[in-house]
């Protein structure tokens, strides 16, 4: 595969896409794996948004939505695909902004929950929400349901309001911080999941205490390896993550709620044996996502912006490509690595890439791009060098718990 | 093409279709043997080359049983099986299997919260742990009168749970006059809990376009829909008539689609039982489909035979959500012979609202199928009513119709609603049909003349003056179907595509019958 993938598709291409008739309920069973194991799906509920983010990968934006009948067949699709599977299955909303479409979300989750009591299945739901489009209604619907949440927020205003602008260009930062207490008061161990980019690499340490100041006890900051990083940038980077690893430090020696899940996991992978795994990540495994169309992909970061399509799994209706998923679920990051991990210092504890990045980077499946790697590598550069973190985590009571 | 059966091959049935040759035993165990290329079958059994091409035709066909027949099953690929041919103590040890692994209860009519409890009491007494427990009510409308419906579901969820019958599941049966408000929420607080609809209304759908306008006038599938979408999956009963019979494939399809995946089952009319009309005694008047069209009758065991077979090789349609199909598809894959097809033999019964116990559904107000009270408790129960029903069955597949049947030990038998049903209409003096049953002090109350109606008319001269018009709705169906689920994997095998023929016929993921989740 890694040699015969497609160029991107150019805007007629895109432009072509046909739209489906509407969804019948027999199309989820048209289209089930023969592997059944998939325990999660992230719903595109709608690709339309009311931020522009400067470095979203959905970089054709056009507002379409998702009917109620491919929703519900999306969740029927689960049930059915997780076969024998019974742990805890999961549907995630994301978009776009998932919340603009509470009308279809406050009808389908009623639906999935009461289809999967009556299977004797769990199905939790969750929602990847921007925070500014948050209501009291929406947040007693969440109550009832028991449905968890995941916040996109950069950090400090003046990050947030560049990365992250609203539509029409406006500040999005105070819709944030009026949201996000409602959400804490709800869920205190809400993640705050914040994009780095190279203009905001620099305001890195000051945005996790911002985060830490409005409430958010664990977070996540993730490079945007689709920008344009210069060698200074990762310079910034580097020095912002130490930082940020002795606010973890501190926090985890003095006992405050405060997480880092670059450091938390990547310490918790350098100690355990059960967390090594030949796969980057559960997508195209036991995670798939259900587009706004109807179609399902490996993860989120797929669609049909990414090589013409070249990696859909299905349209509901029409045979599953198993063929394609027996690539996600044969990788084997040992066999199939590229040639210069071998001499990479963080090979040890790299739990290797996103495979959208691969693609999107160098059109490959195996090799990230250097960007990821050099991201990689200062989060493993700081994962190994804090023995004090080793110690506190030796200690019984480390990270994550 | 049916060439041989039963002892002539040493146990061993041979058919051929399509230059396509099976060997499959009548009796346990379960053995098949196929050649889904005719050259390596002729070349196995020592006849010239040139037969390959003419075993379409009468003469290859002779040779080719002729063949079979003289080499014998133990020539072939195949082990005939010889257990399970004689009766004994195996029948009585199936039987056993068979109540420790399932027991149904139906309430027909509106049964008091001490009935309920009362009779599951003594319905789920000797029930393997994971056994699973169907309990069905009948006879009223358990949405429209909510209070007593509600009541009842909540006693029996409670008894079940407190005593960790997890597999198990509660039909409240109802015409879908009305949805009660309260209804999500009752159903996730107890989720084995179905709505049941038996839907009479669509058996006198004879065009495409009735159903259609139907959809837009009918009250019940308006609100069939609405409890689709609050997440429960109804389960549905469309009695097929002759005007609707025709057009099963079709309904059953657009049902499936209305109900995102409702149970439907599609029993003929006379075996529509307690749920015409939701009474018993009800008649046949309650299916009228208006003044202009007449009263709908009972269709033809032929077209009843060949909608359900239509609907088979409709791909589409998960059999595991269509009974009888899913019946068939379960046993035609099955290792393990069938005990019987009677359900009265000792794991269904009937419960009417005084509290009185029948050996099933179908045999309710039959005085000699009466087991007790349920207020008479353990010992007050005649359970040697039911310890009859082995020895019974045993009978029903070495005599008659059945003794010559390849499937006999697969199918297990007429159903009860064959046989109390001819016996409830000799006792009413509509038809002589075979004493199956023992005699006894009988009496029969309770019957509707939907189902007698049909014996009668098929013990008449235009029903051929069989007396057993039910026999033949009950076997012919089940018995193409048999024959085409097996003709069903051979092609698929032979077109290199076993794996979704298999999957189809095992019913994968019953949305019904599971194993709770440990969480």
């Amino acid at each position: 595969m890694s040699a015969s993938l497609a160029p991107p598709p150019t805007e007629t291409a895109m432009g072509q896409y046909e739209p489906r008739p509407k969804a019948r309920w027999s199309d989820a069973y048209a289209s089930l794996p023969a592997v059944r194991n998939v325990h999660s799906v992230d719903l595109d509920v709608t690709e339309a948004c009311n931020l522009a983010c400067i470095y979203c990968f959905k970089w054709q934006k056009k507002p379409v939505h998702m009917d109620e009948a491919t929703a519900r067949n999306a969740i029927d699709w689960l049930l059915e695909a997780s076969g024998d599977f019974s742990g805890e299955l999961k549907i995630n909303f994301m978009g776009g902004e998932p919340l603009l479409r509470f009308d279809l979300i406050q009808k389908i989750v009623p639906y999935g929950k009461c289809r999967a009591r009556q299977l004797g299945k769990n199905l939790h739901f969750g929602c990847t929400t921007n925070c500014t489009h948050l209501t009291d209604e929406m947040m007693s619907f969440w109550r009832r349901f028991g449905m968890g949440f995941h916040c996109s927020i950069d950090g400090i205003p003046e990050v947030q309001n560049a990365n992250r602008p609203m539509l029409g260009g406006g500040p999005s930062s105070g819709a944030v911080e009026k949201n996000v207490p409602k959400i804490l008061a709800y869920r205190p161990e809400v993640m705050a999941r914040a994009t780095v980019s190279p203009e905001s690499v620099r305001a890195l340490p000051d945005s996790a205490k911002y985060l830490a100041g409005l409430g958010f006890r664990s977070m996540t900051f993730k490079a945007a390896v689709n920008c344009a990083w210069k060698p200074e940038d990762f310079v910034a980077l580097r020095v912002g993550y130490e930082k940020l690893g002795e606010l973890y430090l501190d926090a985890l020696v003095s006992r405050k709620p405060f997480k880092v899940s670059e450091f938390a996991g990547g310490i918790a992978a350098i100690h355990s044996t059960d967390r090594a795994s030949r796969f980057p990540c559960g997508a195209g495994r036991g995670v798939v996502l259900v587009d706004p169309r109807g179609e399902l992909w490996p993860c989120h970061r797929f669609g049909p912006h990414q090589c013409a399509g070249e990696f859909r799994f299905a349209r509901m209706g029409s045979p599953f490509n198993d063929r394609l998923r027996a690539v996600f679920l044969q990788y084997n990051i040992v066999e199939d690595a590229k040639a210069g991990c071998a001499n990479c210092p963080a090979s040890l504890t790299c739990r290797s890439w996103c495979y959208a990045e691969c693609v999107d980077s160098t059109q490959t499946f195996y090799d990230p791009g250097k960007n990821y790697c050099q991201a990689v590598r200062i989060h493993d550069y700081l994962k190994t060098r804090h023995p004090d973190l080793l110690r506190e985590l030796a200690k019984g009571d480390g990270p994550g718990r | 093409m049916r060439g041989l059966t039963g002892e002539a091959l040493g146990n061993a049935a041979v058919r051929a279709r399509d230059l396509r040759c099976v060997v499959a035993s009548v009796a346990p165990p379960f053995r098949t043997a196929y050649w889904p290329d005719s050259k390596a079958l002729v070349a196995q059994l020592g006849l010239p080359p040139a037969l390959a091409d003419k075993l379409g035709e009468p003469e290859g066909r002779s040779q080719l049983v002729g063949a079979l027949a003289a080499k014998g099953a133990a020539g072939l690929p195949f082990r005939a099986g010889g257990a399970g041919s004689t009766a004994g103590p195996q029948d009585v040890r199936r039987k056993e299997a068979l109540r420790r692994g399932r027991r149904s209860v139906v309430f027909l009519g509106r049964c008091s919260r001490e009935v309920v409890l009362g009779a599951l009491e003594l319905v789920t007494d000797g029930l393997a742990p994971e056994g699973l427990v169907n309990v069905k009510f009948e006879g009223w409308d358990a949405l429209e009168d909510w209070e007593t419906g509600r009541e009842c579901a909540s006693a029996a969820c409670a008894y079940l749970i407190q005593t960790r019958r997890c597999r198990c599941k509660v039909v409240l049966f109802t015409e879908l006059k009305e949805v009660p408000a309260d209804l999500w929420v009752f159903t996730y607080d107890r989720p084995r809990v179905r709505i049941g609809w038996a839907a009479t209304e669509l058996a006198a759908v004879g065009e495409p376009g009735e159903f259609a306008e139907l959809r837009e006038s009918s009250v019940a599938l308006r609100h069939i829909e609405h409890v689709v979408n609050l997440g429960l999956w109804p389960h549905i009963v469309l009695p097929a008539s002759d005007l609707n019979v025709r057009l099963l494939p079709q309904l059953t399809s657009a049902l499936l689609e209305a109900t995102r995946g409702g149970s439907i089952e599609i029993p003929p009319l006379p075996f529509l039982g307690g749920l015409g009309g939701l009474g018993h005694g009800a008649g046949s008047d309650h299916l009228s489909p208006g003044s202009n069209r007449g009263a709908v009758r009972c269709p033809s065991a032929e077209a009843y035979a060949q909608a359900l077979v239509a609907i088979y090789e409709e791909r589409r349609i998960p059999l595991r959500l269509v009974s009888p199909l899913a019946w068939v598809a379960a046993r035609v894959e099955s290792e393990v012979p069938m005990a019987s097809s009677l359900a009265a033999a000792g794991v269904e019964v009937a419960v009417l609202p005084d509290g009185e116990l029948y050996a099933a559904e179908a045999a309710a107000g039959l005085e000699s199928w009466r087991l007790g009270n349920v207020s008479e408790g353990h010992g007050g129960i005649r359970w040697e009513r039911l310890d009859l029903m082995p020895e019974f069955f045993a009978n029903s597949v070495r005599r008659g119709p059945c003794a010559s049947c390849d499937w006999r030990w697969r199918c297990g038998g007429v159903g009860g609603e064959v046989v109390f049903s001819e016996e409830a209409a000799r006792l009413q003096g509509k038809c002589d049909t075979g004493d199956l049953v023992p005699e006894g002090g009988r009496k029969c109350a309770v019957q509707g003349e939907h189902a007698t109606g049909a014996v009668e008319a098929a013990a008449g001269p235009d029903g051929g003056g069989t007396g057993s018009a039910l026999f033949d709705l009950y076997c012919e169906p089940r018995k193409r179907l048999f024959e085409e689920m097996l003709w069903g994997t051979v092609e698929a095998a032979a077109d290199g595509k076993p794996r979704q023929e298999r999957e189809r016929l095992q019913l994968r993921q019953d949305g019904i019958d599971f194993t709770p989740v440990k969480n």
